[in-house]
């Protein structure tokens, strides 16, 4: 700020002021002494003389007041005009401006919003997610009786919450509907450190088996359903079939999005679950927990006291804990997850795109200095003081980014929405996500500096040697030096475009390679959804239930096959079970066991999703609760523990699940971790049970909450009616929803991919943009300052030709040495897309020559304009020029 | 100095400027001249003529510099520019103008 | 500001009749590149005194240029002294030269050197605003040195629109505005045809008959016999000046130094 003040050289007035004053009091003074007062009474005198010194002041000041403001509004004039007056620079200067700072404003907002902002909960950074560790996977879920004893036995934690996902079907509230449920622990809220905005939350006594159903409503289901009916407290809504009483009902803004972007309508305690195989400690059923750490109490620490605890659990319980830990991660990270290295690369991204609008902006400063040296050089010599030529380009540079910011603003808040209607599922806590004011004015500052730094170059550069030459030349000159600035910014213009593209088209080929690859199934044509319905009493009610699913769908007409799919799901759940063969050494506990991923379906799954069968058969009709346990193993499977052996006839058997099987048959693999599946990948190995063959002691865990899948002809969403109306004939009070294909589901499993690529290509394509437009604005300001000499090599007897190529030669030469940069810092940078790449190496030859060529193709037809204006100049006209 | 007058603000750009068009001088010595030359009945009171000064600065008619002064303190000085100099000429003849009219209003009416 | 020089200087007047407008004394100017040294002027001495019409006349690269350059506060001499209305003039930094030029010199040159994004009106008024002169009292000066030229229709429009002799007219305007104490023109006609170029000489002929000072560069022996006095130039040293004044250099030291201040 003391800067500008100086600028405006009201600082160096205001002290000149003070000094001529000053001078006039003392000369007063002595005046008063010289003729007979004292020092003081002289000094008073002096000082009454002088009468408001304030005052005085202020006069003084108004006098050159109305001075500056004039001045500043002819310079605000002038550069209007200036932006007027030369279209196609303020175009792309505006544009240039406010394209750099419009994406960098929208990228910043987006990891603002998700990676750098706190969640909104109290004290956050001391909220923690805990995982089982286990040896397959790092972030498993919790067998509820060992997070008991966490709750009990840890001294880390203030407070240890447990939540898991359900679902419900809500009746006797209008139309049956599904409703998505988190089943909590008492602790949970107070955990977060969440009130209810009406009623409680749940007591630890309703917390425990057998006591009185209650539920909390989440703000908006309590809105939705019940019209904000404030006096819900107390009534009861029946969830599968049981009534529940609304104990409490929950802030309109609050979520939390532990694993999933789900929001819950309501919650439930999860104390009350009384399914055997959710106290099974060896068994977990995707509970997750979250805790807030003790005042004082460090991560590594709770790290530290959390293990010991895992440790002494794994001694007491061998079977269920043997090998399994404890993992914690801030919660902020857990619920960040994946797309960070996805955001940060972006950033980066967007960090050249401003790079490449600044370095722009810069050249087409500096090349419109050199277009206005002579104006320059004419306001000096009349007398223009070197501050008010830098005043004017200052105005003018200020004026600039501040419209090129406007539009900025425009495009960021433009471009925010369509990143968040366009593609919310890749992005977590995208309610988070605002326009960012701080890296608004982060980008205009810093296109604000570009922008007085060159633009003041003309004022800096005018020496009075050089006023006199301009002033003869009539402003064409241009010194060697302006040149070979102008040069190295193209050069670094195409570099930096050149790194961005690399990075581009690497992730396009790493999709296009995903997109290639074989899911082992064949998605299409297949749909996907989920029946709900209140739970039945007996399991051969539900058993019969299941079967008439089935039938009821197969019916319908254009329905090739039809089949539960229940455990795992290709991209979607999974749920795995340990194993051994028999007649094998059997492992001492359930955690030495190898695990398998488990498929519980229904006969025609392979038809439905074309699994080839490689040998023995698949699951039939045949196979039912009364005949022997069978299974089918994948290809995997029978790779991995069946090496050289024929897998078929061998028993495996499945202690969790008190079964021995034999294995029937050997499929194909599918990719259940997703396209881009590798052998790094947790669990490979695959079986499939038949739903029919579901023991006894699971049919009520599974109940009516059936997952399907489904072949049909034509496309599969036109079906949603008949399915509708067939599933409404096995159970009325049927609820159907999650409807979607499977081609969507894979398609949605690449979304941070996609998200990612499409920015990415859009920064690259505006990076390439820019670079071009900035190898036009210095070949055609090169060409325009060689008007002479093109002239004269034509009197010489150059040809159009030879001109033509000429000039495009130095344009190409520019964009060569840029590609060659480009090259070397794409290539010492795209390793850090590396974990972001699929099927393709970093330094992929193919991507690198492509966009190089990309580069030199748009280079040249950037220099082709000005090298046929070049071309067509009239040799007697540009003699004379001078 | 109780007799003194306080001057009106066309006035005091006059006489400055007339007392500029002698020699250059700083605003204290611009006080002092037209009191003594006046016999001390024209009083000019600082909180008139510096604003004064910057305005003439400001039209053109003065220009300033610093420069040392008598014991080598540093002081303003203000000094006529051609172009004050040809003001000067105008507003003496609208004055001698002026206070003719007035004269010979006062004389009239007597 | 060193008023010893100019106590010296107002002294020398006071033994000279009228003082010089311009002195220049032992002015050498040299351009060094890193090869060569280029002694563009060599020890010049002239005075211009007010309402004198010279003309520096010279082959190509005798330092003509140069000469008004240094004249004009464009540039500085590498050595020598410069009196500018008995003031030192070659010490002063370039801001306080800038305030110089403005208020004491009028430039002219070849190429006109209109500002293109700016309008007739505008152009003239352009050392007016850098003088912080009121809007009201810009007008009226714009308007007396159009009128001058014989420029006030086409105040609006701007210089592309006009010929190169109306655009010289309205450069003579703009150095006419700040009523300067010299006119400097650097080959006027240069950039003219020879209808135009009689015209512009004809504006100044008049002008210095209306009492304005002029300096001309001009390598036409006709337009140079326009002016009263001419020197001429020959590898940066004057080699004839018809109207030399007889005493140059520096006078003696006299009388003592005092503030020329007034309690």
């Amino acid at each position: 700020m003391l800067n500008l003040h100086a600028l405006f050289h009201i600082n160096r007035a205001e002290q000149e002021m003070d000094d001529e004053l000053r001078f006039h009091l003392e000369k007063q003074i002595e005046q008063n002494v010289a003729r007979g007062m004292n020092a003081e009474d002289a000094r008073n005198a002096a000082l009454r003389q002088f009468g408001n010194l304030g005052q005085l002041k202020e006069e003084c000041r108004d006098a050159w007041g109305v001075r500056m403001i004039e001045e500043l509004l002819q310079d605000l004039r002038y550069g209007l005009r200036q932006l007027r007056r030369n279209p196609g620079f303020t175009l792309i200067a505006v544009l240039t401006l406010a394209l750099g700072i419009g994406a960098n404003t929208a990228i910043f907002s987006v990891v603002n919003g998700v990676l750098l902002n706190p969640l909104p909960y109290p004290q956050p950074d001391r909220l923690v997610a805990l995982y089982s560790h286990t040896q397959e996977f790092s972030n498993a879920s919790i067998s509820y009786p060992n997070f008991q004893d966490w709750v009990r036995l840890n001294r880390s934690f203030s407070g240890l919450a447990s939540y898991r996902q359900d679902n419900f079907t809500l009746t006797d509230t209008g139309e049956p509907e599904r409703v998505s449920a988190e089943m909590i622990s008492a602790s949970f809220f107070s955990v977060l450190g969440v009130k209810p905005a009406m009623g409680r939350t749940f007591t630890p006594q309703e917390d425990q088996l057998g006591a009185g159903p209650v539920v909390i409503l989440s703000g908006g289901f309590w809105k939705r359903k019940f019209g904000s009916d404030p006096d819900i407290l107390g009534k009861a809504i029946t969830l599968d079939s049981l009534p529940y009483t609304v104990v409490g009902v929950l802030p309109a803004n609050f979520y939390y999005s532990g694993n999933n972007f789900d929001l819950s309508d309501v919650y439930v305690p999860i104390g009350q679950w009384a399914d055997p195989t959710f106290r099974d400690r060896r068994v977990a059923m995707g509970m997750d927990a979250v805790g807030r750490l003790k005042t004082g109490v460090t991560i590594q620490q709770a790290n530290a006291d959390m293990s010991a605890l895992a440790g002494s659990l794994a001694e007491e319980y061998p079977d269920a804990n043997k090998g399994k830990g404890v993992t914690l991660v801030p919660l902020k990270q857990n619920v960040v997850g994946d797309i960070q290295p996805y955001l940060l690369v972006l950033l980066a991204a967007v960090g050249f795109v401003l790079l490449i609008a600044c370095v722009n902006v810069a050249n087409l400063m500096l090349a419109r200095s050199t277009n206005r040296s002579r104006e320059f050089a004419i306001r000096i010599a009349l007398g223009a003081g070197r501050r008010r030529v830098v005043r004017q380009l200052l105005t003018e540079s200020v004026l600039l980014a501040f419209v090129g910011g406007a539009f900025g603003l425009l495009i960021a808040t433009w471009g925010l929405q369509a990143a968040l209607k366009v593609l919310p599922e890749a992005l977590p806590r995208a309610g988070d996500i605002h326009l960012d004011g701080r890296v608004l004015l982060f980008t205009l500052a810093a296109s604000l500096l570009t922008g007085i730094l060159f633009g003041l170059a003309p004022a800096v550069k005018t020496s009075s040697a050089r006023i006199q030459e301009t002033l003869k030349e009539g402003g064409r000159g241009a010194s060697a030096a302006h040149h070979r600035t102008q040069t190295f910014f193209v050069v670094a213009e195409v570099g930096l475009a050149l790194v961005l593209l690399a990075g581009a088209g690497l992730m396009v080929r790493s999709l296009a390679a995903l997109w290639g690859v074989n899911p082992g199934f064949d998605p299409h044509h297949v749909l996907f959804f989920r029946s709900s319905s209140p739970p039945l009493k007996s399991t051969e009610a539900i058993r019969a239930s299941w079967r008439e699913t089935h039938d009821r769908l197969a019916a319908i007409p254009g329905v090739e096959a039809v089949s539960l799919s229940l455990s795992s799901r290709p991209l979607g759940g999974d749920s795995d079970v340990p194993f051994w063969v028999e007649g094998r050494p059997k492992p001492a506990t359930t955690s030495e066991m190898k695990f398998s991923l488990f498929y519980v379906v229904q006969p025609d799954y392979l038809k439905v999703m074309r699994i080839p069968l490689e040998r023995g058969r698949f699951l039939t009709s045949a196979d039912t609760e009364r005949s022997p346990f069978v299974t089918v193993i994948d290809h995997r499977f029978a790779q991995l523990y069946f090496p050289g052996e024929d897998p078929i006839g061998k028993r495996v058997n499945f202690s969790i699940l008190n079964v021995t099987a034999e294995i029937v048959g050997v499929v194909g693999h599918i990719k259940q971790w997703g396209l881009d599946e590798n052998a790094g990948s947790p669990i490979l190995a695959q079986c499939y049970f038949a739903v029919a063959q579901t023991p006894e002691m699971f049919v009520p865990l599974v109940g009516l909450n059936l997952p399907i899948v489904m072949r049909t002809q034509g496309s599969p969403l036109a079906q949603a009616g008949s399915i509708r109306r067939a599933l409404h004939q096995v159970n009325s009070l049927s609820v159907i929803y999650d409807m979607e294909t499977m081609d969507n589901i894979i398609s949605d499993s690449l979304s941070s991919r996609r998200f990612s690529m499409i920015l990415m290509g859009v920064f690259a394509v505006l990076a390439l943009v820019m670079a071009s437009v900035g190898i036009y604005g210095v070949i055609s300001y090169v060409t325009s300052q060689r008007t002479h000499e093109i002239g004269i090599r034509m009197a010489l007897g150059a040809e159009r030709s030879g001109i033509l190529k000429l000039v495009i030669g130095r344009g190409l030469k520019l964009a060569l040495i840029g590609v060659a940069i480009g090259i070397a810092g794409a290539l010492a940078l795209t390793r850090f897309l590396a974990s972001l790449l699929y099927g393709v190496k970093p330094t992929d030859p193919p991507t690198f020559i492509a966009v190089s060529l990309i580069l030199i193709a748009v280079a040249l037809v950037a220099c082709y304009v000005p090298a046929r204006r070049a071309a067509k100049v009239d040799p007697l006209v540009a003699l004379r020029y001078e | 100095m109780g007799k003194s007058i306080d001057l009106l603000q066309g006035t005091l750009d006059l006489l400055i400027l007339k007392t500029l068009a002698l020699e250059p001088m700083h605003g204290w010595g611009i006080a002092q001249r037209i009191q003594q030359v006046s016999q001390d009945v024209l009083q000019v009171q600082q909180g008139s003529l510096y604003p004064a000064l910057y305005r003439l600065e400001q039209q053109g008619w003065i220009e300033a510099e610093w420069g040392a002064s008598e014991n080598n303190r540093r002081a303003k000085y203000y000094c006529l520019t051609s172009r004050g100099r040809k003001q000067l000429e105008r507003e003496t003849s609208n004055w001698a103008r002026l206070s003719a009219a007035i004269s010979q209003v006062l004389e009239t009416a007597s | 500001m060193e008023p010893q020089h100019q106590t010296k200087a107002i002294m020398e007047q006071e033994a000279d009749g009228p003082p010089p407008l311009i002195r220049l004394e032992a002015v050498t100017k040299i351009f060094a590149t890193d090869e060569v040294e280029t002694h563009a002027l060599e020890r010049v001495d002239l005075d211009i005194r007010p309402g004198e019409y010279l003309s520096v006349s010279g082959p190509s690269g005798c330092g003509k240029s140069t000469l008004l350059s240094l004249i004009g506060l464009l540039d500085s001499p590498s050595s020598g002294h410069y009196w500018l209305k008995s003031r030192p003039v070659e010490t002063l930094n370039f801001n306080e030269r800038a305030r110089i030029r403005n208020r004491e010199v009028g430039f002219i040159f070849q190429s006109f050197n209109l500002i293109g994004d700016l309008t007739i009106q505008e152009n003239v008024e352009l050392p007016l605003t850098y003088r912080g002169m009121l809007a009201s009292e810009r007008k009226r000066h714009v308007l007396e040195s159009l009128e001058k030229v014989g420029m006030t229709h086409r105040t609006k429009h701007y210089p592309s629109q006009l010929s190169g002799g109306e655009q010289q007219r309205v450069a003579v305007a703009r150095a006419l505005a700040g009523d300067p104490a010299i006119l400097l023109a650097d080959e006027p006609t240069g950039n003219l045809d020879s209808k135009n170029g009689d015209a512009v000489m004809q504006l100044l002929d008049d002008l210095h008959h209306q009492g304005a000072t002029i300096c001309i560069v001009t390598h036409d022996p006709r337009f140079a016999a326009h002016a009263e006095r001419v020197v001429n130039l020959l590898d940066g040293r004057i080699v004839n000046d018809n109207g030399a004044h007889g005493k140059s250099g520096a006078g003696a030291e006299k009388g003592e130094e005092s503030d020329g201040q007034i309690d």
